[in-house]
Order: C-alpha cells, then structure tokens, then sequence
C-alpha cells in the first residue's frame, strides 16, 4: 500500500516541480528589465523587492563594473541616448555609434555586438539631433517562437535610398543572430533640408513595445525639418512583417499630403490596447488639418490601430511647438486603470482608461490646476520647452518631472530640475505627495534646458540620472522620514506659505548621490535583479549594486 | 475516500509552500500606497533647507510681491517701469495693493475679484484689467485658492 502511494504520488511530485520551475522563471523575469519603462504599461517601476528597494541597503550602493562603447567611426556619434534592458543577466543596449551590445551582467564584458566589427554601422545620413544618432531607442525582450530575442529600431543604410531608412532588428538574446529584420517602417528618401517632396521620418527615441503578439513602434521626424506625419506602425512579432490591418496615422488620411503628430514617444500597451502621445501639427502648415490628432495623448485599438478615445489639451491655434515626448503611462490603481503623462508644456494630464469602446476621454486632473483644453488669453503658453522625461508609477503614486504651482507665473525653467510626485487618486488638496530639486543637477541657467533624465522607481526608491552625470536615489517618504517640508509653491518661503495659501509638503530624504561620467538626460537607470544599470552620453554603461 | 483526501492536502500544502517559498526566493511585492499623513504641526514642523531664487515677499497680511524687472528712467526715457508678480492670498477679505504708478494687469493663475475705486470686476487666469494713477486697488482672491498677477507699473518720477 505505501509503496503504492508513492508510486502514485510520482506524477504528482513532477507536476509540483514543474510549478515550482514555472512559478520561479515567472518571477525572475518579472525581476528583470524587459523594455524601455520595464515593460508595456512604461511603469518604469521594478514591482520585486530587492536590496535596491531596501532603505537600509541603497547608501551602499557603488559602481561595480564600468563598460565604455568603442569610438564612433564614420557617420557615428559618442554617447548612450537609449537605455539598457536586461533578460537573463545580459544587458543590451545601442550606441550613438550605430552598433547594438550585448554584455554580461555580472561583469560587464561583451558578449556579442550587431553589427559584427568591420560592418557598416546602423546609422543615418540625416543627422539634426541626438535622436538621429545612431541607436536612440531602447529595446524590448520578447520571445518568438521559443527562443528569446531582443528587438531594436535603428536606421539601415542597406535598405531603401541607402540614406538611413529605420527599420526593426529582432536578434537571438543569446547569440545576436538575426531572427528577422523588418521592412522600412521610417522613410529617408532625401536629404534635402525642408523639403516637402521627401520624407524624412524617423523612429528616434520611441522604444518598440512587444504587445499582443506584435511589435509597435512610433515614427516622428528629423527635428522638424520639416515635420512629417505621425504614424505608428504593428510588425507581426514572430515574422517582423508589417501588419497592413493596422493603421494609425495623425493627420489626414495615411495617404494625404498633411503632416505633424510625429510619435516621438515610446507606445504602450495594456489590456486590448495601444496607447501613445504625438507631436505638434502647426509647424510651417498655414492650415489646421483635419482630422488633427497632434498634440495628443491617443487610445487606439490594437488590432486595427482605430482611435478610441483622444485627448488633446492644447489647441491647434495654441500650437507653438509643445511636442507630447513622454508617453503614456498606463497605471492599475486604487481608482482604476489610468493613463497619465507630462507634455512638454509642463502639465501633467491623468485620464480614466475608460471602456474599450470609442468615446470622449475621462480627465481626472491636471497638475498644475488648469481649465482644459487650454483657450485663447486663459493666460497659458505652450512653446518648445523640456518637460520631456517620462514618469514612474508606484501604486497610486506618479513620480515625474512637472511645471509646478509656479509655472504659469514664473514660466517653465524652474521646473527642470525638480520631481513632483502625485497622489494620483487622491482629492485634489491632496494631489501633491512631495517635490525635490534633485541634487547633482547644473544651478538653473536660462539657456539650459536638460537636466535630469527619466526616473525610474522600485516599491517608493526613486532612481534618476542628472545633466551633472550623478545617479541620485530618493526615498517616499512613507519608507524615510522627509528631509524637511517645504512649500507646495516653489516661489513662496516657507515662512510665507501657509499666509499665502498654500500647504507644507515633504521634500523627500535623498539616500545617495553618486557620480559617474557623462550626462544622463535621455538615460533611465535600469532596476534588474537588485543591480542598478545605466548608461550615459559619456560612452559608458555602469553597474552598481549596493 | 481518505487517501484521496489526504493526497490533495499534500498536494494543496506542498503546492502552496512551493508557491510561498519561490515568492521568498525571488522577492515580495510593495505594496501600493495611498497619500501620506498630513505635515505635524508648525511648532513640530522640521523645514527643508530649499529657498526660492525668487521669493514673494509678504507686504501686508495676505499680500506678497516680488519685483521681476525695473526699467530706470533715463534722460531719453523718462519712464520708470516696474515688472512685479502680486500674490493674494485665499480669504474673505480683498488687500489693499499698493501701486506706485499707472500699470497693467493679468492674472497668471487663480480667480477673485478686483475692486478699483468703488468699480468691481471678477478675474479669472487670464484676465486684464488696467489702473490709472493715483486709483486705489482692492483685489481679493476666491477661497479655493491664491490669485497671482503680473502688473506692469510705469511712473514718471
């Protein structure tokens, strides 16, 4: 009879084995960085405790290895614009050089590079700006077909014009072998500067997201010279194949001469959608075009890329350039699922997600208060200014860098070296949790416009990079105790704050500030497996761990 | 019927300890969280060391200002102009703004009412309103929140 029993048991102990195995993969990759903003909602928050998520253990943080990119060649720029993703221990990241890395998580060597030495690099012949260099955009880890695969956008001058066309690489993680390559999905038929009879578009530094069996991608511009449209396209995942049964294209028709929008942003995706934000439309067109989707934060359809819901707060006749290069975060909770990102005006807008049928948006607020959409003489500016930097989500808590009470009365440069969090929500005399100028950033300099990069948390320990090259680590203050409280306005004393109407908020405990070299401004600090990964514009990728 | 029963609590406990002990192996999640506690109060209050570039300065109870830009007036250019930002804050009460000149106004966040002289004119982000020299300014803001303005205020000295 017992031995009976055990016998029966056998399966049995394999099926729990086999759980066990599943549960604990499950859990790794849920432990690591599998995309730009960690994965497609762009959270940009590490959701397992680690040492890094550790009070006690983060002041003992410290650069454990230090990898340095290979000097650029011909048509090359130095500098990490992109940001690294990390399956498996191996980090991967491309270079403003033209060539994408693999490297070992424990000690930084290089395991593989694509393309291989001696080829010609992944670069383009129109470059304006840091997003035409090289490899801007972060990849994503996936799997197809039973191997796991990294997949980046670069541009391709074998491909097209031979100008630099962009297109998608999917490479085995492992090996760096191709998997497939896709089709152009960004246009370089000329180098002609404001030419209207060329396309110059440019994927630049909206991340792929890997999403219902597809791969998204946003397709902006070569610094507005001149705009083009707006478009995402859907590779089909295991073949890199555009997917003709999505369409989405900001202005017009996909067909039509109109032009703005561009999708600077990385996509997301969540439930049965895509969700990103545009750019501008009024850039050197006289007329508004019809249907105008720039300027927006976009709920599409996954399949066909139909819209579902768009929010456009700044009018056309408002236009002056405010392109929407965060992207839309997609955050689960307490209230509901939420879409939130900061434009490049200053304001943060959060949005219900609302049903899956078209239909009008749901704004639950906006930060600093306003009337939206913005009209005419309501005493608000919306230029060409550097609220760029996507946000981090932690429960019902949004952590980005934002215009503040201030903004309309003493303008945008304030703003750019501060992170607000938000009570997302929470009653409105509750939406600010906390405001930090952030350590290790220049002194505020009107000519200045960068400095700090995306931040990135892990259970309320935030993680940003600054112009000044330090990586400073901030706890919530429901971890560690606030450094003091300070006044919600940044322009009001605190001896004059409660007088003036407005309240004491906590400035938050920073628990490390370390530098490093070169600028992080376009950086995010990857939260892996209790390691912190970076990379700078000063050519190097950093591991710390405390 | 016992065996059977025993064998899915083996089963139910094993796959639950597997379940807790691969959590434990790779981490917990935080948990969410929801706004912080209110500040303690102000004799308890621990202040950051954070100073504005460019304070409001509080003139009177409820009034603060702060002087963006001054224009002196030269022999050419008779004209003394000064840029200031003016804060009222929320209360009944409308504060006397003291205003050295003929000036421009608009509201740069906030909504209240001003009052010149015995005219009154509600104001909302993005209002104007102008006074002559010599008139006196009365505004007040509603109680939901500051009004914040920007006057431009030109005298000849």
């Amino acid at each position: 009879m017992k031995h009976k029993d055990l016998s029966q048991s056998l399966p049995l102990s394999i099926v729990i084995f086999l759980m066990c195995v599943i549960c604990l993969s499950g859990c790794r990759k849920e432990q690591e960085w599998h995309a730009f903003h960690y994965d497609s909602m762009r959270t940009s928050s590490q959701p397992k405790s680690t040492a890094l998520s550790d009070p006690a253990k983060v002041p003992n943080l410290a650069v454990r290895w230090t990898w340095t990119a290979p000097a650029p060649g011909p048509g090359g720029n130095a500098g990490f614009r992109a940001s690294p993703v990390v399956n498996d221990n191996i980090v991967y990241i491309g270079n403003g050089n033209g060539f994408f890395y693999a490297l070992n998580g424990d000690t930084g060597a290089l395991l593989w590079q694509y393309p291989s030495a001696g080829s010609p690099a992944l670069v383009t012949q129109f470059q304006c700006n840091p997003s035409s260099y090289g490899i801007a955009s972060s990849a994503a880890i996936t799997d197809i077909n039973g191997t796991d695969a990294v997949i980046f956008a670069a541009p391709d001058q074998s491909i097209g014009m031979h100008l630099g066309d962009g297109r998608l690489f999917a490479l085995n993680a492992k090996t760096g072998a191709e998997i497939w390559k896709s089709p152009v999905i960004a246009r370089l038929t000329g180098l002609t500067s404001g030419s209207k009879t060329e396309f110059h578009e440019n994927i630049g530094y909206s991340a792929p997201v890997v999403f219902n069996n597809h791969v998204y991608v946003g397709i902006g511009d070569q610094c507005d010279n001149p705009i083009q449209k707006g478009r995402v396209v859907a590779v089909r995942l295991d073949t890199g194949a555009i997917d003709p049964a999505f369409s989405y294209c900001s202005t017009g028709t996909c067909g039509d001469s109109t032009r703005g929008g561009g999708v600077w942003s990385p996509v997301s995706g969540a439930g049965q959608n895509v969700y990103m934000t545009t750019g501008n439309t009024k850039s050197g067109s006289p007329t508004e075009p019809s249907p105008n989707n720039g300027l927006s934060m976009i709920k599409l359809d996954q399949n066909s890329g139909a819209i579902i819901w768009k929010f456009q707060p700044v009018p056309w006749i408002l236009d002056g350039d405010p392109d929407w290069s965060a992207g839309a975060t997609i955050m689960s909770t307490s209230c509901g699922k939420v879409v939130i990102s900061t434009m490049k005006d200053g304001w943060t807008h959060a949005l219900d997600d609302g049903p899956t049928v078209p239909g009008p948006p749901s704004r639950r607020w906006t930060f600093p208060p306003a009337t939206i959409p913005f009209t005419p003489g309501d005493g608000t500016t919306h230029g060409d200014t550097r609220y760029m930097r996507g946000g981090a989500a932690w429960g019902d808590v949004y952590i980005a860098m934002n215009g503040g009470l201030n903004l309309t009365v003493s303008g945008v440069l304030g703003g750019y070296r501060r992170l607000h969090a938000f009570n997302v929500c929470a009653a409105e005399a509750d939406r600010l949790r906390w405001l930090i100028d952030v350590p290790g950033t220049s002194p505020p300099n009107p000519f200045q416009r960068y400095y700090l990069g995306h931040p990135t948390v892990t259970n309320g320990i935030v993680y940003v990079g600054t112009d000044l090259g330090h990586l400073v680590v901030i706890a919530d203050p429901s971890l560690v105790p606030a450094a003091g409280f300070r006044c919600s306005n940044p322009d009001v004393t605190n001896a004059n704050c409660i007088a003036s109407g407005y309240k004491f908020v906590p400035q938050p405990a920073v628990l490390k500030d370390i530098p490093l070299s070169g600028r992080m401004v376009y950086n995010e600090p990857a939260l892996a497996n209790g390691r912190v990964y970076i990379a700078t514009e000063g050519n190097n990728v950093y591991m710390l761990s405390p | 019927m016992n065996i059977v029963k025993g064998r899915f609590m083996y089963f139910t406990l094993f796959a639950a300890f597997s379940a807790a002990g691969s959590q434990m192996a790779c981490g917990s999640r935080g948990s969410a969280t929801g706004p912080l506690p209110p500040p303690p109060p102000p004799e308890q209050l621990k202040l950051s060391d954070y100073q504005p570039q460019k304070a409001f300065v509080q003139v009177s109870p409820g009034l603060s200002t702060r002087s963006v830009f001054v224009v002196e007036p030269t022999t050419k250019d008779p004209y003394h102009v000064d840029v200031l930002d003016i804060l009222v804050a929320p209360g009944k009460e409308a504060v006397s703004v003291p205003v050295q000149g003929a000036g421009v106004f608009e509201v740069r966040t906030g909504s209240g009412t001003v009052t010149i002289g015995q005219k009154s004119q509600d104001l909302g982000t993005g209002s104007t309103f102008s006074l002559a020299e010599g008139e006196a300014l009365k505004i007040a803001a509603k109680a939901d929140g500051p009004i914040a303005l920007r006057a431009y205020v030109v005298k000849v000295p």
